[in-house]
């Protein structure tokens, strides 16, 4: 009885955790301008000023953009951030600042189309300046700023989150497609299921195995 | 004959086969959830086999550092496999499809330069690999390295195989532990991703620990010619595998004096030739391969690291401190060989960062991890364990005393390993200004580990079988999640970029669809986002 219990709470211990594990949201991304940074590339915004990134595209139920801040050690200052389709502002939204460093999420209103050539707008509302990490690129694609000039052409990597995803749970089946992918020519989604399956039994005969052997 | 042979494979209970099987099974759902050359240097070690493979020779090295030339199946698998470091993500049916059907077209299969940086390793597991390829000789490329994978699997289970009849010789009175220590391994998660990839530390595994196990059986019931046999034939096959396996060396020959010295008087000059046995058996076919190593194929003689280039500018004083801040805390006279993440890459407490994180579970090219509260659990878990450990042994402290040698024997093994470990650490980061100890360059030691789980639960006292039983589900468990965090890594990617100190201007500022990305080996400054 000892031992059955041991395994009864062990198992729903390990039960409860992958409960919790696939409840949770599966990723938010809709899509980044790019894949990666260049370390001495990014966009300096002198306190005060504005930087704008031409021709970017925005998807459809963007609600957060993500940004990799460089602040040389210190405390980043307020920020804002907008996105214009022609003239007209889409959505819009802001940072209290305090940032050392690190990324930020700025929170946005969320989008209802995707914009195919949105100008995204970077405003340093403090009074020192912040650099926000990005690539080089060519000097059409750039971003223009309103004061410091961008030497180096480049641009700011930009995140792009929706609000909600649907939980991990929700997305199994879309995970055992893309596991299935660029792998030997009979991998399908079959292979996350039925590894699944063997893993479970695995466990199963294992816990059977612990139990025959225990002494009675 | 058949019926002699059909009466030893039935002498071993059923829960061993129970064990290996469950290692298997673990492992082989390792090897079809791992995106192809994810698991460590799996592109130079698939490399090498293949030339194996399609030459019947050994390849030399013919390329520079790190670099890699694989042959052109390789290469377009390589290329099409949207998780490499660079590559252009995706999760896109239709681009599946376009390279497997350009690895369906005959695509050239011979590159001696595939081997890249493994190429100064003995072969012997790339010889089991390449047995597998030929098997699937007519398959396209990936399907071929998922044969070689199921080799490792298979060795995987091996493993446990002889975990389990070590802790058969070690603990004979407890036979429920037995079970409860080759299943913890067996659920090892770092040991089943390796386990699922090409990989010559599998073999490397699987024979210390036939090592350690026919040692324990040779103190338990003596040392007779045919376990002295095993003995060096196991390490000869370790040693022809990977120059790790020199860690075990010191503490295997210790072990055999010892067994001489516990001989009986009048045995004990036939017991010295019966050790002898071992050290020939072990040393004659390395001592052949070195041969063949340097004269028929035409290679150097260094079998242990790959290519990183060594610095003269080591010290032993300097060699002795990084020893010591590798385990122990700085003391005041020492240079910091550890300063921390922020200055030079390096962890700051290596044996905590390196091995006990990595052990909890560091996956891919050592690069994806649990959140550290993770291991600040697991942390907790092992500090129970230890204690009920140290109340077992405690509890038997004078069968111990009179298994004195045994034990000093298993404490040198594994001294050795730690030893070559950090000496090679040592050496590399001299050489290459980068960080080497990782947590499965100690599974050569699985058995032992294996045994202080066994112990732990048998500290339990009459609670142990439970306890026991509450390890293998949790263990159980562990692999659970660290397949899920694997599931989350490659297939439900969160867009953290890679970052580069410099490279070539990007012009990919179009709509990217949600991808599997490639975040690169630096950390982003700071905290991450959502």
């Amino acid at each position: 009885v000892r031992i059955r219990l041991a395994v009864a709470a062990a198992a729903l211990a390990v039960v409860v955790a992958l409960a919790v594990v696939l409840a949770q949201d599966s990723s938010r991304l809709l899509a980044t301008n790019f894949t990666t940074i260049q370390l001495d590339a990014g966009v300096i915004v002198r306190a005060g000023a504005t930087a704008c990134q031409p021709r970017q595209v925005v998807p459809e139920a963007s609600a957060q953009v993500r940004m990799y801040m460089s602040t040389a050690g210190r405390p980043g200052p307020p920020m804002a951030v907008a996105i214009k389709d022609g003239s007209a502002t889409v959505s819009e939204g802001s940072h209290a600042g305090g940032y050392v460093d690190q990324a930020i999420v700025v929170g946005l209103r969320p989008v209802d189309r995707t914009l195919a050539h949105a100008t995204v707008c970077i405003s340093n509302r403090g009074t020192s300046d912040f650099a926000v990490l990005g690539t080089r690129t060519t000097r059409t694609d750039a971003a223009r700023l309103t004061r410091g000039g961008n030497p180096r052409h480049s641009i700011a990597w930009l995140g792009w989150f929706r609000a909600h995803s649907p939980s991990r749970f929700d997305q199994l089946g879309a995970f055992a497609e893309r596991a299935g992918l660029v792998k030997a020519s009979f991998f399908g989604s079959w292979t996350f299921w039925a590894g699944a399956i063997l893993l479970l039994l695995a466990g199963a005969a294992a816990v059977r195995t612990v139990l025959r052997e225990a002494p009675r | 004959m058949r019926a002699r042979v059909l009466g030893a494979l039935r002498r071993p209970p059923r829960a061993l086969y129970v064990c290996m099987a469950v290692a298997f099974v673990s492992a082989a759902t390792w090897s079809a959830l791992t995106p192809s050359f994810q698991t460590p240097d799996e592109l130079v070690h698939a490399g090498y086999a293949q030339y194996v493979a399609e030459k019947g020779d050994v390849p030399r090295k013919v390329t520079a550092g790190f670099t890699w030339d694989p042959a052109e199946d390789q290469r377009t698998a390589a290329d099409g496999v949207p998780f490499s470091l660079s590559g252009r993500p995706t999760y896109d049916p239709a681009a599946s499809k376009r390279l497997h059907d350009r690895l369906n077209r005959p695509l050239g299969r011979v590159s001696e330069g595939a081997a890249g940086y493994a190429a100064n390793n003995p072969p012997l597991y790339y010889a089991l690999d390449a047995v597998a390829y030929r098997a699937n000789y007519s398959a396209p490329y990936l399907d071929r390295l998922w044969t070689m994978r199921l080799v490792s699997a298979l060795l995987a289970a091996f493993t446990v195989g002889f975990v389990y009849l070590f802790l058969r010789e070690l603990l004979p009175r407890t036979r429920w532990a037995w079970t409860v220590g080759a299943l913890a391994v067996a659920f090892q998660p770092v040991f089943g991703f390796v386990g699922g990839g090409v990989n010559n530390d599998n073999l490397v595994w699987t024979m210390s620990a036939c090592v350690l196990w026919l040692l324990a059986r040779s103190f338990r019931r003596g040392l007779t010619k045919r376990r002295a046999a095993g003995i060096g034939a196991a390490l000869a096959a370790g040693m022809i595998t990977k120059g790790t396996t020199f860690g075990i060396v010191p503490g295997v020959a210790l072990g055999l004096l010892f067994l001489v010295l516990r001989a009986p008087r009048e045995q004990r000059r036939k017991t010295l030739g019966v050790a002898a046995v071992a050290l020939l058996v072990a040393g004659l076919p390395f001592a052949f391969w070195l041969y063949l190593n340097t004269h028929a194929y035409h290679r150097p003689a260094n079998t242990t690291t790959s290519g990183a280039t060594v610095a003269s500018s080591y010290s032993l004083t300097d060699l002795a401190s990084y020893l010591w801040q590798f385990y122990l805390p700085k003391l005041p006279f020492m240079t910091d060989q550890f300063p921390g993440p922020h200055s030079s890459g390096f962890p700051h407490y290596p044996v905590w960062d390196s091995f006990f994180q990595g052990y909890v579970g560091r996956f891919g090219w050592y690069q994806y991890a649990f959140p550290v509260w993770v291991s600040e659990v697991a942390l907790g878990i092992w500090v129970v364990l230890l204690a009920f450990a140290g109340r077992a042994l405690f509890r038997v402290r004078a069968a111990l005393r009179g298994r004195w040698m045994e034990l000093a024997c298993y404490v040198a093994v594994m001294g050795g390993m730690l030893l070559l470990v950090n000496l090679n650490g040592y050496v590399y980061r001299k050489g290459t200004h980068v960080f080497f100890e990782q947590t499965r360059y100690l599974f050569p030691l699985l058995a032992l580990y294996g045994a202080l789980v066994a112990i732990a639960a048998r500290g339990a006292g009459r609670y142990g079988p439970a306890l026991g039983a509450a390890i293998v589900v949790l263990a159980f468990g562990h692999t659970v999640f660290s397949q899920a965090l694997t599931v989350g890594r490659y297939y439900d990617y969160v867009g953290t970029p890679g970052f580069v100190q410099s490279g070539e201007a990007q012009r990919q500022n179009r709509l990217r669809p949600v991808t599997p990305g490639e975040p690169g080996r630096a950390r982003p400054p700071g905290r991450a986002g959502p």
